[in-house]
């Protein structure tokens, strides 16, 4: 049985039955093509690499994207590494720390090699050895990172 | 020995499908629902040279968000959920360019103007009446007497109680019988 009132029930049947007229003459293949377009377009820009040169470079496969990552992370420590031996200590994990949160967890890792490397005393301190750090959390990871950095901005210990 | 029947696949494993990088199942959901959306959203009144417009979009979100998709309502109740939403959001663009023809002037092709003169006026009139409906009373309507869905569906696509629903059918029948009288 019907819950609506007649009239209403009638009424409701031809507006339905216009609806229906016009919604035929939505072609589904033609949305189902342009909706697949849009979301393809919208993904493509996710791909592309995160620093200036997206502008230049179109989506490159994932493996690159880890890789430039990762070069940059190892370019910025070897940055930073050079300072650290002139003598301007204080300047180089502050500089890699800035985007703490942007880095990755592997990108955390490296970062930590490296501070350990070219700075003794982070090492001595805080025992950052190979292998101590896979059983952090990255939450964890980034919290020694700051350690480090305080330590290397107030010259203080940790 | 008989072929095997064929398997039904459900809107759920186009889901899956599609989430696992399958673009054709995204297809076969748009093929499976875009009749009832684009109904959905013209008997709201939505002007003919915008509904296929408005059924891509709402399938864009759809498909964006299907990543929260919880499967508590059937997917087409959700999409059409989501119509509802993209239809609001137009209407406000519409108001704002002061452009707006929410009700726009369909040929009536019935093959008897005379006698169907009279319900085409109220057709009309109730087009009218469900586009004033609060919106939660408007979908909960058309998901009933429209789609034919049950109240827990209804209920679970739009996010409401089903009594809630229920009392929101009720207010907008009240409604609308006054608009056809």
């Amino acid at each position: 049985m019907s819950e609506l009132p007649g009239d209403l029930e009638r009424a409701l049947g031809k507006l339905d039955a216009r609806a229906a007229g016009r919604a035929a003459r939505v072609d589904p293949e033609r949305v189902a093509a342009r909706v697949l377009e849009r979301l393809r377009s919208e993904r493509a820009p996710s791909r592309w690499l995160a620093f200036p040169l997206r502008l230049a470079i179109p989506a490159v496969p994932r493996w690159a994207e880890v890789a430039a990552a990762a070069a940059l992370v190892v370019v910025a420590g070897g940055i930073a590494a050079g300072v650290l031996r002139g003598g301007g200590g204080s300047l180089a994990v502050p500089v890699v720390a800035q985007s703490l949160d942007s880095l990755s967890r592997q990108q955390l890792e490296t970062v930590l090699s490296v501070a350990a490397e070219v700075r003794p005393v982070v090492s001595d301190t805080v025992r950052l050895t190979g292998g101590v750090w896979e059983e952090l959390s990255e939450e964890q990871l980034r919290a020694v990172l700051q350690a480090v950095q305080q330590v290397e901005v107030g010259g203080g210990t940790l | 020995m008989g072929a095997p029947a064929t398997a039904v696949v459900t809107d759920g494993d186009l889901i899956a499908r599609y989430l696992s990088g399958d673009e054709l199942a995204a297809a076969e959901l748009v093929r499976r629902h875009t009749a009832a959306l684009a109904r959905f959203l013209a008997v709201q009144g939505a002007p003919d040279d915008d509904l296929e417009d408005l059924v891509q979009d709402a399938f864009f979100k759809a498909f964006r968000g299907l990543g929260s998709f919880k499967g508590g309502a059937r997917f087409r109740t959700w999409l059409l959920a989501i119509g509802g939403n993209v239809l609001k959001d137009r209407r406000r663009q519409w108001r704002k360019r002061e452009v707006v023809e929410l009700m726009p002037d369909v040929p009536d092709t019935s093959r008897d103007p005379a006698g169907e003169a009279e319900a085409g006026w109220t057709a009309r009139k109730l087009e009218e009446e469900i586009g004033r409906l609060p919106r939660l009373q408007r979908e909960v309507f058309l998901l009933r007497a429209q789609q034919g869905l049950d109240y827990g569906e209804i209920a679970a696509g739009l996010g409401v109680s089903e009594g809630s629903a229920r009392v929101h059918f009720h207010h907008a029948v009240k409604r609308l019988k006054e608009s056809v009288r």
